[in-house]
């Protein structure tokens, strides 16, 4: 049972870590680094992340390209809930990490976006180079490849996020709710 | 080209903006008469607001208007003082459009209420978030703030 | 003839829907979110929300020093930072009332003119993107790359550069970056010439921008408009004209000025100050390599000591528009108070003047043409 169980792992990991198709989640600097990667001199074709995709629904690479705000968390959250499992999350920039240099006196910065969601790969600097935004994605194909079911769900389990979508979100949220609705 | 703004208003205090915009302090009540005045007046015609500037001075707040004329290729400043307690001025959208979010923005981080305002609510943070943070006395106390302490 | 929630028959025509842009949408350049009304898909109102990307940067200048605040600068406006940083510096220049060597003033010139091309080059590649034609961003990429090397050679770093210093310039450039910079120019226009067969008589590119988003010259006013969107409504006003800072006075470059502001003018004015900027570029570098010897680039002031006292206004004509900083010292090592003016947050505010009676697919041709960029309107 063990080997055709680790079989499948093995095929379904290396089928995951070669087609991860990442979020257009850009908030700030780190953003447009993202957007080099994808351009001609970078080119992260190579590596089969070419495919940024607008809607986390088609998505299963969070790449966190910049600063959250208190008023873009329970939105980064309400992303990361769309998005279907497997879901993968590389927090891109000093300010996604730990709120970098937003850290001392500002007043509206999350220090860290693991406050909210769990992140895989943590990826400092300010803003990194698309050659860092590369290594961070083969970086999280090796630890795919060696990943199993179980061990991924107790990496999710572990951790809490600080935001509760009752309150926080429903507060945001709730003029969405009237936007959706037709109007008169 | 101020000579006769200056007779007309109340100039309280002259300073200067480097490198060479000129500041008028003003009674906070002739605000509205006066930027009207400067629109208008073919000697000066500051047809554009480039921004509302607020100062909190820990006693009083200073509202200060950024004028620019493009006839004329000058800037200058009029401002006023307003009470700490009171923080309460008068809407200039009716002058100069791209106020109101000037407004909105002041309103939002110093608590200065704007009157007749068309539109005034936070502008910058989230609808619930707790005090004016660029005022002096700010204290942290939102509580988004506490979770990012442990 | 349609139905309501309250079973009321109306006119499908009277009847509006509200739909709900961003703040997580690859069009809006960012975190910006409009809702939007929409009579069938004709635009009634637009309501844009910002805010999302609100960093506190005002708050945080009054715990730092000067020097502290120098490198928070550069990310107020991250596609062109060199023009907040000399905003900044300039303005604490005018308080402690010193002038820069002449050196550094041709490189202050030549950094920023480089950064507005490689910032316009950003927003082509984005714009065409938002209309739907994929290929142009590759190559407005490739030249960008190639400045941003060369920025990165200069500076240490592609995007936040922390590069001009109280008095000056922190490092000289070399004779071999110049000439680097001098190939780069003369090829440049190559490559201009190249965007401008692929895409300006393109007819699905002239339908979807021509007569598109109209800003008429009363309302730029209105909004105290600035930079491109401001000229493409035939309103010549240009910092570096109207009152010349640096070596602006000693250059020759012009000003393009459109005649209706449209969203296909707006993108015009942006190649041609691409190539306004490709002369000044060049202009600067035949002087730094005419006065190789001269290596005075910094009056060696002490950052570390500044107390200004009084206030002052640093301006700049930034690749968006009027950029403004407003300091207020009091004599202590903090300033009192730090405001930006940003361009984009006027031009934020008014696009629903601009896009209403249009279309919703024209949205993102009007906004795009706009070049708002969301770190300047949250600050």
């Amino acid at each position: 049972m063990n080997i055709i169980l680790s079989t499948i792992d093995a095929i379904s990991n290396w089928a995951r870590s070669n087609s991860l198709w990442p979020l257009t989640f850009a908030t700030s600097c780190c953003g447009i680094e993202m957007m080099s990667v994808s351009a001609s001199d970078y080119d992260i074709a190579r590596f089969g992340s070419e495919v940024f995709r607008a809607s986390p629904r088609q998505a299963d690479l969070l790449i966190i390209a910049g600063t959250i705000t208190h008023k873009m968390a329970p939105l980064l959250l309400k992303l990361y809930e769309q998005m279907p499992e497997p879901k993968y999350v590389i927090a891109m920039g000093a300010c996604a990490c730990s709120g970098g240099m937003f850290k001392n006196g500002s007043y509206s910065v999350v220090y860290g976006a693991d406050k909210i969601i769990p992140v895989d790969i943590y990826l400092p600097m300010c803003p990194p180079k698309p050659e860092a935004l590369i290594d961070s994605i083969r970086k999280l194909q090796s630890e795919i490849k060696n990943e199993s079911l179980t061990t991924r769900k107790e990496f999710i389990a572990k951790h809490k996020s600080k935001l509760k979508i009752q309150d926080d979100l429903d507060i945001l949220i709730q003029e969405d709710v009237n936007i959706y609705r037709m109007g008169i | 080209m101020f000579k006769e703004f200056e007779t007309k208003y109340n100039i309280l205090n002259k300073t200067i903006i480097l490198p060479n915009i000129q500041e008028f302090y003003i009674k906070k009540e002739n605000i509205k008469e006066a930027l009207r005045y400067l629109k208008n007046s073919p000697e000066t015609i500051f047809s554009r607001l480039d921004c509302i500037i607020a100062k909190d001075n820990s006693k009083n707040f200073t509202v200060s208007y950024i004028l620019n004329s493009d006839t004329y290729n000058t800037k200058c400043a009029i401002s006023y003082y307003l009470d700490y307690e009171e923080a309460e001025t008068v809407s200039i959208f009716d002058i100069y459009k791209n106020a109101i979010w000037d407004e909105r923005e002041i309103y939002d981080l110093f608590g200065i209420k704007f009157n007749n305002h068309p539109d005034l609510k936070r502008i910058l943070l989230p609808n619930s978030f707790k005090g004016n943070p660029l005022r002096k006395d700010y204290i942290a106390n939102d509580e988004r703030l506490k979770w990012n302490n442990d | 003839m349609m139905k309501d929630s309250n079973g009321i028959m109306t006119k499908t025509s009277e009847r509006t829907m509200q739909i709900n842009i961003g703040p997580q949408h690859p069009s809006t350049h960012g975190v910006l979110r409009m809702l939007v009304t929409l009579s069938g898909e004709q635009i009634i109102k637009i309501d844009p929300i910002i805010g999302y990307l609100h960093r506190g940067m005002e708050k945080m200048a009054e715990t730092r020093t000067y020097l502290q605040y120098l490198p928070i600068v550069d990310r107020i406006d991250y596609l062109s930072g060199f023009f907040c940083s000399y905003a900044y510096i300039s303005a604490i220049e005018n308080l402690i009332n010193t002038d820069i060597p002449i050196k550094a003033k041709y490189i202050r010139t030549l950094t920023m003119e480089m950064n507005r091309i490689s910032s316009h080059l950003l927003w082509l590649g984005c714009y065409l993107l938002d209309l739907g034609a994929t290929s142009p961003l590759f190559y407005t990429f490739i030249e960008r790359e190639k400045i941003l090397n060369i920025f990165e050679d200069l500076t240490g770093s592609r995007m936040m550069y922390n590069y001009y210093t109280f008095g000056g310039i922190k490092r000289d450039i070399e004779k071999e970056l110049l000439i680097r910079i001098k190939n780069f120019s003369n090829e440049f226009l190559k490559a201009v010439r190249e965007y401008e067969d692929l895409i300006t008589n393109n007819p699905i590119f002239i339908t979807r921008t021509k007569d598109i988003g109209i800003l008429s010259k009363e309302d730029a006013t209105e909004y105290s408009i600035t930079g491109a969107n401001l000229r493409a409504c035939s309103i010549p006003k240009d910092l570096r004209k109207d009152s010349p800072y640096l070596i602006y006075n000693n250059l020759e470059f012009s000003v393009p000025i459109g005649t209706i502001s449209d969203s296909h003018s707006r993108y015009l004015m942006r190649i041609k100050e691409m190539k306004e900027s490709n002369k000044i570029i060049n202009q600067c570098t035949d002087w730094l390599l005419s006065n190789i010897e001269d290596k005075e680039i910094n009056t060696k002031i002490n950052p570390l000591t500044i107390k200004p006292n009084g206030t002052a206004l640093g301006e700049v004509e930034s690749t968006r528009g009027l950029l403004q900083c407003y300091i207020e010292a009091n004599g202590r090592e903090f300033p009192n108070r730090i405001k930006w003016r940003t361009p984009s947050f006027y031009a934020t505010q008014a696009i629903n003047t601009i896009a209403k009676g249009f279309m919703l697919p024209d949205l993102m041709s009007i906004f795009g043409s706009l070049d708002i960029i969301m770190p300047e309107v949250d600050r």
